[in-house]
């Protein structure tokens, strides 16, 4: 095991490499640069330095350098937690990112826990009753979940929650705890505000965990194992949750390569919509406004995330079944 | 029967583990500590670590006969074949079609635990001996290792299981 780790983060190190150098070159390639966007705005206010002023800007963002140079500049201050100056506000990358990460951590984890929680109850009810009012429920449920969109549902959870309760659901907290220091009620405030953009991102990933963890479990319990096991007298409950389920299991732990990119890039659209401070909005307005270091660390950050989420996963898909060698389809 | 890990494969092992090194600490001599470089430094620590187990590898020799299996080099111990009171034979594969992995065997007995993997030149021989001392002192075996024996083509007659 410890030579395939070894193999694994060795490949990690290219792969990365070269995932950020394709990155910075894709978003350098529309012509123009953050601070052309800007120059309709300096030259209506600049008076007759303007032109000096976006030379100035250009200067301090590098922009008057080859895109190879801001690269290996770029790339070098990554080992030290510098990704430069975003272009946005004219701050550190690393401290805009610093800003916004903490929350979306803590979104994207509690829907992460929300989507486990949720499709594993429902999960393992709708496979132990197969063919029952109560899997048809469910069914129903995951079917509605995997066809609406995210955001139409938070658009429709705002205009629901705006016109009959009179509240907006937009938002991370209150607007009078933006920008203060984090005390208890800033808390209970955004873990209010949380529901909503939990349920809402949710539902699609609790949808198709449903859907796998049934299919899985049904597999499962229709082996000779359970059946034998059953004949001898095993407690249902015994029976279920020491082996079928635990083979049943894989797709929560596979799902992890995928989830922890989500973690830090949030779910854009829908943040979008409900005016969430997270990562996703400010990825978006950095690829529009072609925030090179903004979007290329942003990049960088989800990648190391999906190689390193991959690996934990496969590591732990190899733990949980170390069972046998598979050859031409049958057990050998 | 005297047994080695391949040369080929230990000497690919140190060159992954001196790469890996490499990679990770030297960027620590030019730049001040930070989250970035504690990460990296945890990430050289498990190069090292993989290192000097290649290393031991490199001086473990498994030596095998009718009446039990040796490891000598350094940590190394003896288990006879009588006194073989645990025995596993574990498949790791990290591909979703589960080829392209390693077999990993435990032995346990006399207070001693060995651990063996597939990149052993002549593994199946030290698993053939194992399965007959696995099947000599009636030990439970599971489902998963018995199915991982068969795949190596050495049948275990039908016994007490364990699941697995």
């Amino acid at each position: 095991m410890l030579r395939y780790v070894a193999k694994r983060f060795l490949i990690m190190v290219p792969t990365l490499v070269i995932i950020s150098f394709l990155v910075f070159f894709i978003i350098t390639l529309p012509p123009g640069n953050c601070v052309t966007a800007q120059i309709d705005e300096i030259l209506s206010s600049g008076g007759s330095n303007a032109m000096e002023k976006v030379h100035q800007l250009e200067q301090l963002y590098d922009l008057d350098k080859p895109w190879i140079q801001r690269y290996a500049i770029w790339a070098s201050g990554t080992l030290t937690w510098d990704f430069g100056l975003s272009c946005q506000d004219n701050q550190p990358v690393s401290q805009l990112i610093g800003e916004r990460i903490a929350l979306t951590m803590v979104m994207e984890i509690s829907t992460i826990i929300f989507i486990w929680v949720v499709s594993f109850i429902i999960g393992v009810y709708a496979a132990t009753h197969q063919y029952r009012p109560g899997d048809y429920i469910a069914s129903f449920i995951g079917f509605i979940g995997l066809a609406i969109p995210n955001f139409l549902l938070a658009l429709v959870l705002l205009y629901v929650g705006k016109r009959y309760f009179g509240v907006s659901v937009g938002g991370l907290m209150d607007p009078q705890y933006i920008d203060q220091p984090w005390s208890w009620a800033k808390t209970r405030s955004v873990l209010e505000h949380l529901i909503i953009p939990v349920i809402v991102i949710g539902t699609a990933g609790t949808a198709g965990m449903i859907r796998r963890l049934r299919a899985n479990l049904l597999d499962e319990l229709q082996k000779q194992y359970v059946t034998t096991g059953r004949a001898k007298g095993l407690p249902p409950l015994k029976l279920l949750m020491k082996y079928p389920l635990r083979h049943a299991l894989n797709p929560f732990v596979s799902d992890i390569g995928h989830i922890l990119p989500e973690v830090i890039s949030g779910s854009v659209i829908v943040s979008v919509v409900l005016s969430l401070p997270t990562t996703g909005p400010m990825l978006l307005n950095a690829l529009k406004t072609q925030d090179t270091n903004l979007a290329a660390t942003f990049l960088l950050l989800v990648a190391v995330l999906t190689v390193i989420g991959t690996l934990i996963s496969d590591l732990l898909l190899a733990a949980l079944d170390p069972r046998i060698r598979l050859q031409g389809g049958r057990e050998k | 029967m005297t047994l080695h890990y391949a040369r080929p494969a230990l000497y690919a092992d140190y060159a992954r583990a001196a790469v890996g090194v490499a990679i990770c600490f030297l960027p620590l001599l030019f730049v001040a500590s930070n989250a970035v470089t504690l990460a990296l430094a945890a990430l050289g620590a498990l190069f090292l670590l993989f290192g000097a187990r290649t290393a031991l590898r490199h001086a473990t020799q498994i030596v095998a006969d009718d009446s039990g299996i040796a490891a000598r080099g350094p940590f190394g111990g003896r288990i006879a074949w009588e006194r073989l009171e645990r025995l596993k034979l574990a498949y790791y594969a990290t591909r979703r079609d589960r080829k392209g992995g390693w077999m990993h065997m435990t032995l346990a007995g006399n207070g001693r635990t060995l651990r063996l993997d597939s990149s052993l030149d002549g593994f199946n021989d030290v698993a053939r001996l194992a399965a007959r001392a696995g099947v000599a002192n009636n030990l439970e075996i599971s489902p998963a290792t018995r199915a991982n024996f068969a795949a190596l083509d050495i049948a275990l007659p039908a016994g007490a299981e364990t699941p697995a």
